[in-house]
């Protein structure tokens, strides 16, 4: 999967570099309000709350593959949000950034914001949902041992 | 070169080698054990109580991956695009025009795949023995049902295994040591559904405790088995057969121990093993027996690298067959979310199962039999991560209300079918890619052909069916092994038989020509059997030749 979905981003990097403006000086200036559109503060922290920007960063730095992806589509963030008349992506209110990733969601399969969108999704979900504070958030219960569930023929209460 | 310290030397500690290496030290013989991979401790090792439990796999999940490689596998046709894996969330798993290679999933550790394992015992259905002479398919087995059941039977008792008290296609002398499992809710839904489709569900037979046992817990309904189990109460065979194999005090076992190659010598016997120790030392042991169990891709690779003067073709490979006839996992899984809530992430894994079309004769019109269970645990649908990024899809949040809403919905359904031979399905050497110690790779060849397609587009077809009965919503997630190649159980790559020309080794896995070479894992499979899962079979088979082995030594014939 990886590989094929790489080989698709970096055929895309090129043109998506030339599009963009000359970089900012932080990269992944953009990565708190996405993560944060993501995930914002409503039945738990939000997702920058959790560290998950910091989680982001951080993937970026080691891994060969998702540094470069996380960069474009940050550069792709901030380009969307130019063209809506605002400075970057986190200068965009809620509903304008929602509006931005929502196009990446619904972008083409496999084209460059779809990959940057569900790798980054994938990687924020699972830094969210592992802090407990993210799992209590929607009700999980805890990790499964030591207590196991004793009676699971019951309905769950 | 001294002489053998040992009477047998086992390779490998999985459910063969692990039965082999207990059964021969608990009738006398000295055995020494080497094993690949690390020792696990359940309960400091596996991380099912940390709060990321749901990040961690099987603690050597990433080294159980990627270590064969594969040869480009077939096209895929858009006549079976209806058995294309799917997600809601991603669409298409494998949007490429070719079959992918998702790996051959199993564990290098003391305990093999059973570590991993979610513990199903099945005996293997007596009509999916007789697989050539039934229907023309496969090769029939050398040992019959009722010389194995003997073995069944004791297997059954050393590990602990819980189920029902009578079986009608597997005759059983007496019931099995515990009670069966009571369904978890969530399975309790898939049984009703069953029954509205004139299905018959019943409580799987499982190594996973009802009661205290063996002075081990009963299972405390986790779900988590697949990342190992910490309380011990899963029969995997690390807590078993190789606890009481220590216990004998005539079983050596040395893990970290990678063995390279075995060295024929004179008069058709194998003279030594050669293997790098876990201080990375390069150790040769001369041998009286040697065992091979090293998985049924592992072991033909060892056989194969074993090749010399005297064996050019690999080591027990007179008839061509080594590596042949590689046998995987066809199968299927659907899931769905139901509207009521389920709380599915509790239970035993596969607590109940569906045999009905589990006899080779028993789909209509396509040869080979099949099984349906749950798989909300095995498709790993069961925490919160799993929920909000493969269940629910989107963000923000309206997609954290979703998630709280669905958690425990899903439900899953899984089918594993019949995999008869193919031509085009076998092991090999990699010509290029090399392990640490600069040897071949195992490179794994997979071919579907129509019969498996249309076995796995009535293992579909059920599915979906199963989960409308149930109430479900339609399925948001569908993957199944005709757009990649992912198994967990594979066989028949050493077979057993009775003429040497068309088998590896005789109905007690021993070498049609070397004398002191035995095979005892799931590499003996002359057919897979209708979706049984594989490990009692393959403890049974191990122990009725350890104890025929046993014998020969006394006697001193080897
Ligand atoms: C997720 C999952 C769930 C499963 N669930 C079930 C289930 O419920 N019930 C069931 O019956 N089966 C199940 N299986 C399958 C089952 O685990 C295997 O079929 C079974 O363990 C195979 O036994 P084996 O002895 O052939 O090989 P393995 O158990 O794989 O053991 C082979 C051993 O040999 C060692 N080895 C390999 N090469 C060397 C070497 N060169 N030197 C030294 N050692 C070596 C390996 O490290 C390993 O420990 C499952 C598998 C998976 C992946
Ligand atoms: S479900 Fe039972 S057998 Fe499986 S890991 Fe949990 S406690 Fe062990």
């Amino acid at each position: 999967m990886r590989r094929r979905v790489f080989l698709a981003i970096l055929a895309l990097l090129p043109g998506w570099a030339r599009r963009a403006p000359a970089s900012p000086p932080d990269p992944y200036a953009a990565l708190e309000a996405y993560v944060d559109t993501l995930v914002p503060e409503h039945l738990g922290p939000s997702a920058s709350a959790l560290g998950a920007d910091g989680a982001l960063r951080e993937l970026a730095g080691r891994d060969a593959q998702m540094g470069p992806l996380i960069a474009a589509g940050c550069r792709w963030l901030d380009e969307r949000a130019r063209a809506r008349g605002a400075g970057s992506f986190a200068a965009l209110d809620e509903g304008a950034r929602e509006a931005v990733v929502g196009s990446a969601a619904r972008a083409a399969p496999g084209s460059g914001e779809w990959v940057f969108y569900q790798h980054t999704r994938a990687a924020v979900m699972r830094h969210y949902y592992a802090d407990p504070r993210g799992a209590r958030a929607v009700g999980a219960d805890g990790p499964p041992q030591p207590r196991g569930h004793p009676d699971p023929t019951e309905a769950p209460r | 070169m001294k002489e053998p310290e040992h009477d047998a030397l086992v390779i490998g500690s999985g459910a063969g080698g692990a039965t082999m290496a207990w059964a021969l030290a608990e009738r006398g013989l000295r055995v020494l054990l080497l094993e690949a991979g690390p020792a696990y401790v359940p309960e400091r090792d596996y991380g099912l109580d940390q709060t990321d439990w749901e990040l961690r796999g099987f603690v050597d999940d990433v080294e159980g991956i990627g270590r064969q490689t594969a040869a480009p596998l077939q096209r895929l046709d858009p006549a079976w695009d209806d058995l294309r894996s799917m997600s809601h969330v991603r669409g298409r798993v494998n949007p490429g025009p070719r079959r992918r290679y998702a790996g051959y999933r199993h564990v290098r550790g003391l305990g093999g795949s059973t570590l991993h394992f979610v513990g199903e015992a099945h005996r293997l259905n007596p009509q999916a023995m007789r697989m050539r002479t039934r229907f023309g398919v496969a090769a029939d087995w050398p040992v019959t049902y009722a010389e194995l059941e003997p073995w069944y039977e004791r297997i059954e008792r050393v590990i602990g295994v819980a189920g029902p008290a009578a079986e009608a296609a597997r005759p059983r002398r007496s019931p099995l040591p515990l009670p069966p499992h009571p369904p978890s809710y969530a399975s309790q839904r898939l049984v009703t559904a069953g029954r509205a489709l004139g299905m018959t569900w019943v409580p799987n037979t499982l190594a996973a405790l009802s009661r205290p046992y063996d002075g081990r817990p009963p299972c405390n309904y986790c779900a988590g088995c697949a990342r190992g189990c910490p309380r011990r109460d899963k029969g995997s065979v690390d807590v078993t057969l190789l606890r009481r194999a220590a216990e004998s005090g005539n079983c050596l076992i040395r893990t970290g121990c990678v063995v390279t190659h075995l060295d024929p010598g004179e008069d058709d016997r194998v003279q030594a093993v050669s293997y790098v120790d876990a201080e990375g030392n390069v150790q040769r042991e001369r041998v009286r027996t040697v065992v091979v169990a090293a998985g049924a891709v592992e072991t033909p690779r060892l056989l194969l690298l074993s090749a010399s003067p005297r064996a050019p073709g690999g080591l027990g490979n007179e008839s061509g067959l080594v590596g042949r006839n590689l046998m995987e996992t066809l199968s299927w899984s659907a899931s769905a979310l139901h509207p009521d809530r389920l709380g599915s992430h509790r239970g035993l894994p596969s607590d109940v199962i569906c045999w009905d079309w589990n006899a080779p004769d028993a789909i209509p019109g396509v040869v080979g039999g099949c099984r349906f269970s749950p798989t909300t645990a095995e498709s790993d649908l069961l925490g919160p991560i799993a929920y909000a990024s493969r269940v629910v899809d989107g963000f923000g949040r309206g997609h954290q209300d979703a998630v709280r809403d669905a958690l425990g919905r899903v439900l899953s359904v899984g089918a594993i079918g019949e995999s008869l031979p193919d031509p085009g399905s076998f092991v090999d050497l990699d010509p290029e890619a090399r392990d640490a110690h600069g040897q071949a790779l195992a490179r794994i060849h997979s071919h579907l052909g129509v019969r498996e397609l249309e076995r796995l587009r009535f293992m579909a077809r059920t599915c979906r069916d199963l989960l409308a009965a149930a109430g479900a919503e339609a399925p948001f997630e569908q993957t199944g092994t005709y757009d990649h190649f992912f198994s967990t159980h594979v066989f028949g790559t050493c077979r057993m038989g009775t003429d040497p020309a068309t088998s590896v080794v005789d109905g007690f896995g021993c070498s049609h020509r070397w004398k002191n070479l035995v095979v005892a894992d799931a590499s003996l499979f002359p057919s897979s059997g209708g979706g049984e899962a594989p490990s009692l079979t393959i403890e049974a088979l191990a122990l009725r030749s350890a104890d025929r082995l046993a014998r020969r030594a006394r006697r001193r014939e080897l």
